[in-house]
């Protein structure tokens, strides 16, 4: 069992050029794309280190919830999942990803995500594609458990590198 | 007892103008007896006071702004005011 606190995850850097500022706002390691070089951060190459698939549907996602390799499922932000399908996924030992762009426009298709989704199989990517998009992981957090009334929702933020961890030494 | 959220924005006013529209939403009835406290700008750093109670909203609602983000948060005005001059970055061309 690994146990790690300190630090965050943002688990989908595209742009190097953000990462003293993410550094200052306590992350310590990101799944990055392809060709992103980080000298702080720990770079977990995305689709490399870690197996991550796109689900472009909510329909895709009953065949990639089954994929071997498929560790993180990184759903389409406008295609709620169904209850049952999150359910799934957490019986299958798979995070769902869910991108925070769109959605922090559109709080009440975010909020509808919430009513589905489970702290602890759940990862909340930014994604970062410019300095400017650079979040702090504990305003989101406060976001999150603002909405939701609930504060079991801190967990996918402090567990972030436990998480990640966990997935790079299960990963083929 | 308030607590100050030292934030960096890539534009500062625009970042305390949003503030100040959404800060009611924060307060609720409160924002009759409280006062939106920006303790100053430094720079690219700003620093507001808010009751310790709410800072859980207030940063929910920053988490909802475009280009600025809780950087630290400290317990009085004057380790506040400390933090942010140290870490406050002038703009390039300036």
């Amino acid at each position: 069992m690994i146990r790690i606190r300190r630090g965050f995850v943002e688990w989908d850097l595209r742009d190097p050029s953000a990462e003293d500022l993410l550094w200052e706002v306590g992350v310590r390691a990101a799944l990055v794309r392809r060709g992103v070089v980080t000298r702080k951060i720990a770079p977990i190459v995305r689709g490399i280190d870690v197996g991550v698939v796109d689900v472009p549907s909510r329909s895709k996602f009953n065949v990639l919830v089954h994929r071997e390799g498929a560790q993180i499922l990184s759903v389409n932000p406008r295609e709620v999942l169904t209850r049952d399908q999150v359910r799934t996924s957490l019986k299958m030992g798979k995070y769902v990803e869910i991108k925070l762009k769109p959605l922090l426009r559109d709080l009440e298709l975010l909020a509808e995500w919430l009513e589905v989704l489970e702290p602890d199989n759940t990862l909340f990517a930014t994604p970062v594609e410019s300095p400017r998009d650079v979040k702090s992981p504990l305003d989101v957090e406060s976001l999150i458990v603002e909405l939701t009334g609930d504060s079991s929702w801190r967990i996918p933020f402090r567990k972030g590198l436990e998480v990640l961890v966990e997935l790079l030494i299960s990963h083929e | 007892m308030s607590r100050y959220l030292l934030i960096r924005a890539d534009d500062p006013i625009a970042c305390i103008n949003d503030i100040n529209e959404l800060f009611i939403a924060v307060l609720g009835i409160k924002y009759k007896t409280l006062k939106f406290n920006v303790v100053g700008i430094y720079d690219d750093v700003i620093v507001i006071g808010v009751p310790r109670e709410l800072v859980g909203r207030a940063r929910a609602l920053i988490a909802l702004m475009d280009g600025c983000r809780t950087v630290k948060v400290r317990g009085t005005i004057k380790s506040a005011r400390r933090t942010a001059a140290s870490i406050r970055r002038k703009p390039p061309n300036a």
